[in-house]
């Protein structure tokens, strides 16, 4: 069959110029944030990496509404293994972990003024971005979510008198969003990851912060609805196979929990997990070309009469995060509304929001690993020793440089985000609408968002990369 | 269930689930619904009502599928073109 032939020809073709495009569109991530090298030019025009991402996702999203099997759908989500209880062994492992975090924390303010201040030997700035910025939450959404058994803050606060206030029903998680797009700014804007003894001083505020909080509201309460860090830490750990459920350890399929009603319960709830997104999305714009472009052009503009140029960009960055952020989100909820309209149900749309929100955080994970996992490659020897050896770290430690293959997993991270994120909201949609049809049409403008942030990281992952001006 | 709240806009007329209160468009949504969530307490007739429900329902789902064959070979053979045009 010749037209056979020229079909599998011109497949063969696709995939080709596809892995060309995975192996050379993309550098390592280099340094302690996510500053890039210059990359490779594409093999096929920008535009149609773009359009082959997204198409992804809406191919994806139509093979997902094929399986229209609801016992089949409901045996793949409620299929877990029981592992033995061993309550003794779990509080021994929260004892020590937590004792070590303590310890671990004191250690890290302390080297952070007194150790060395260059970034890569200092223990303070490696375990903070290289450990708990990078690692703990890759360990969290791929394995179970290791915060409890760690949280210092938590430790210190059960010998301190807590709960004077109760803690408002209204505030919800909003003291976490507040929280969360703080330490992002504070990131961006102060050289905490370059300079240990400003980080140290970060370390010192935040402790602060959170144990007036806890101390004031309750520690149970404070940890659960405001503490950023652990909510954090709660939200990527849905995403993993071994979940904590009633006080025994279940494995699931990865993910499958994000199809449960019970991970998003508020609006703030949603409001967090876009802010999870929205922060790695920008904290990758700004390290690019185009984002230290966008911030140039704000600060050569006219603007520069009225401010000095410091100032200015400091505007500009804090502006975009917020702007960024309300865009985000106000596409995640305009897609609420929208969704309701399709599917002329009465199911309010502020319900299906909420029911549909869990499965992005299949996409931050997958953000998150695209943008962290060469960091955590090259620095984890500098990250060991570090450790090993706290009060005299080498002067010159190893970093490795991640071969150019492993940058193409970035792009597949990404999109493994998405696939998984396309399915447990078909999962979701499911157990909201008894009709299957009006299942599928909820899923359209959740679609057409998740394309769009597909579309936006893809082009974040394709351009070249660059250190944020005016900054320190 | 419990977290899902639904709202009736003014002047509608909903089928509502006797079973647990949920207000529905249509009535085939609502014997849809009672077959899934309230089987053990359905009659008869209902669960019959049911079986004819979901009937429709594969049917349409039937030719949804077909639509979504069609739209998946329209976007392979774009982008097959797409990049025999432009790649390399
Ligand atoms: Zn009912």
């Amino acid at each position: 069959m010749p037209t056979f032939g020229i079909r599998f020809g011109a497949q063969v073709l696709a995939w080709i110029a596809i892995l060309t495009v995975l192996a050379d569109s993309v550098a390592a991530a280099n340094g302690m944030t996510l500053s890039k090298q210059p990359r490779e030019a594409l093999a096929i025009p920008r535009w149609l990496y773009l359009a082959t991402g997204g198409a992804t996702i809406g191919a994806s999203a139509l093979l997902a509404s094929f399986v229209t099997d609801r016992a089949f759908i409901y045996s793949l989500h409620s299929r877990s293994v029981s592992l033995p209880r061993m309550p003794a062994v779990r509080r021994w492992i929260g004892v020590l972990g937590q004792t070590l975090a303590v310890v671990g924390l004191c250690l890290m303010v302390f080297l952070g003024y007194t150790g060395p201040q260059l970034p890569s030997a200092s223990l303070t700035v490696l375990v903070t971005f290289v450990g708990v910025r990078a690692g703990l939450p890759v360990v969290a959404y791929l394995v179970g979510n290791p915060w409890p058994a760690l949280n210092p803050w938590r430790a210190i606060t059960t010998i301190l008198p807590t709960g004077f206030y109760e803690y408002p029903d209204s505030f919800d998680r909003w003291p976490a969003i507040a929280g969360i797009l703080t330490l992002v700014w504070v990131e961006v804007i102060f050289p905490v990851s370059t300079v240990p003894r400003v980080l140290a001083t970060a370390i010192l505020g935040y402790s602060l912060y959170t144990i007036a909080g806890a101390v004031v509201f309750g520690s149970d309460a404070w940890f659960e609805h405001a503490d950023p860090i652990t909510v954090l830490f709660r939200f990527y750990g849905a995403v993993a196979p071994i979940q904590l459920r009633d006080g025994s350890v279940e494995i699931i399929l990865p993910g499958s929990d994000l199809a449960q009603s019970d991970v998003v319960t508020d609006s703030s709830d949603i409001a967090f997990i876009i802010a999870l997104i929205w922060e790695l999305t920008y904290s990758g714009f700004i390290t690019t070309t185009a984002g230290a472009q966008t911030i140039t052009t704000v600060v050569e503009s006219p603007l520069s009469a009225v401010m000095a140029a410091t100032p200015l960009a400091v505007l500009a960055y804090t502006t975009l995060l917020v702007i960024g952020y309300v865009v985000f989100l106000a596409a995640y909820w305009y897609a609420g509304t929208i969704a309701r309209r399709f599917t002329d149900t009465y199911v309010t749309s502020r319900s299906i929001a909420l029911r549909l929100a869990p499965p992005l955080l299949a996409i931050a994970a997958g953000y998150h690993l695209a943008h962290y996992a060469g960091l955590l490659v090259s620095l984890s020897p500098a990250l060991t020793m570090a450790v090993v050896s706290p009060l005299s770290p080498p002067a010159n430690p190893l970093v490795l440089a991640p071969p150019n293959w492993f940058t193409a997993l970035s792009i597949a991270f990404v999109l493994v985000g998405h696939l998984l994120a396309i399915w447990e909201a078909h999962a979701s949609a499911y157990d909201l609408f008894p009709s299957r049809l009006a299942a599928i049409r909820s899923q359209y403008p959740f679609v057409l968002v998740m394309i769009g942030y597909t579309i936006v990281s893809l082009w974040l992952l394709s351009l070249p990369g660059a250190t944020p001006p005016y900054l320190g | 269930m419990s977290t899902v709240q639904s709202a009736v806009p003014p002047g509608d007329s909903p089928a509502v689930c006797q079973y647990c209160d949920e207000p529905f468009p249509t009535e085939d949504r609502l014997t849809l619904h009672k077959g899934l969530n309230h089987w053990p307490d359905l009659t008869e007739a209902e669960r019959t009502d049911f079986h004819d429900a979901r009937a429709n329902e594969r049917d349409a789902l039937g030719s949804f599928r077909l639509r979504a064959l069609a739209c998946i070979v329209a976007v392979y053979f774009v982008f097959l073109f797409l990049y025999a045009i432009y790649a390399i």
